[in-house]
């Protein structure tokens, strides 16, 4: 599939992309930071400490981000939704105006004006 | 004797603040920490001692780093506090070209880090030996 690069900019550039880029960037500093956390030396106490707070530092950020990512897909299909919807009307209101306009054209005597439906 | 360095970290992102703040207490400096920009300007105005160094993330909500590091600027007792900020794009750091602050891009390496907070507080303590 080829690539459009100007939608590609666009979508880039959406402020919630970006706030999207920005979180897994921190995901990824969380990854590295509890990775440089682990291989410190330490005594078993503190050892086991800092392990069982690691751990619960990772559920968290895994469930925080699969909340996040969930609200952002949540919030696309809405808007897409929402979007589908408009033009639906539209594209309803449109069929509407040609009917009326092709029954008016009948009511007058042009019956030319079907030939355009 | 010398005291402790306190360092202030502002970051909305729980696992890296927590994980910062257990390296640092870890290399022997004692944190405080903040969920976000109001917060750590909530902190620097309370009574007791200032922080040394100001750790900041931008992205934040509330108040991003740019407010923050923005109001300690202006603050009479603030202004010369020493600040590292993360940054991940260069909008930001030119944003903040004029701030005297130093530059940490995310993902960052942590010896990076360390190395900004040792200068920070190298530079911290020449006016303190001065006036000895």
């Amino acid at each position: 599939m080829r690539r459009n690069p100007e939608l590609a900019h666009k979508i880039a550039s959406r402020p919630d992309i970006e706030r999207l880029r920005h979180k897994a960037i921190d995901m990824l500093q969380a990854a590295q930071l509890i990775s440089v956390l682990l291989s410190k030396p330490m005594d078993a106490v503190k050892e086991i400490e800092v392990e069982e707070r690691v751990i619960d530092m990772l559920e968290d950020a895994t469930y925080n981000f699969r909340t996040y990512l969930r609200e952002k897909l949540k919030a696309y299909e809405d808007e897409l939704i929402r979007e589908n919807t408009d033009q639906r009307e539209t594209i309803d209101r449109g069929n509407k105006l040609i009917e009326d306009t092709v029954k008016l054209g009948k009511q007058r005597g042009l019956s030319h004006l079907e030939g355009r439906r | 004797m010398t005291r402790t360095p306190m360092i202030l970290i502002a970051e909305d992102e729980q696992s890296i603040r927590d994980c910062v703040r257990e390296v640092l207490e870890m290399e022997g400096y004692e944190v405080q920490t903040a969920v976000d920009g109001m917060d750590a300007w909530q902190r620097l105005n309370a009574q007791g001692r200032k922080p040394d160094l100001l750790i900041t993330d931008i992205m934040m909500p509330n108040m991003d780093g740019y407010e923050l590091i923005e109001r300690i600027r202006n603050h009479v007792d603030l202004k010369y506090m020493s600040v590292i900020c993360f940054t991940a794009t260069r909008n930001i750091r030119s944003r903040l070209a004029d701030s005297q602050c130093i530059h940490v891009t995310k993902p960052f390496d942590l010896d990076e880090l360390l190395g900004a907070i040792e200068s920070c507080c190298v530079n911290n303590n020449k006016p303190n030996k001065e006036l000895l």
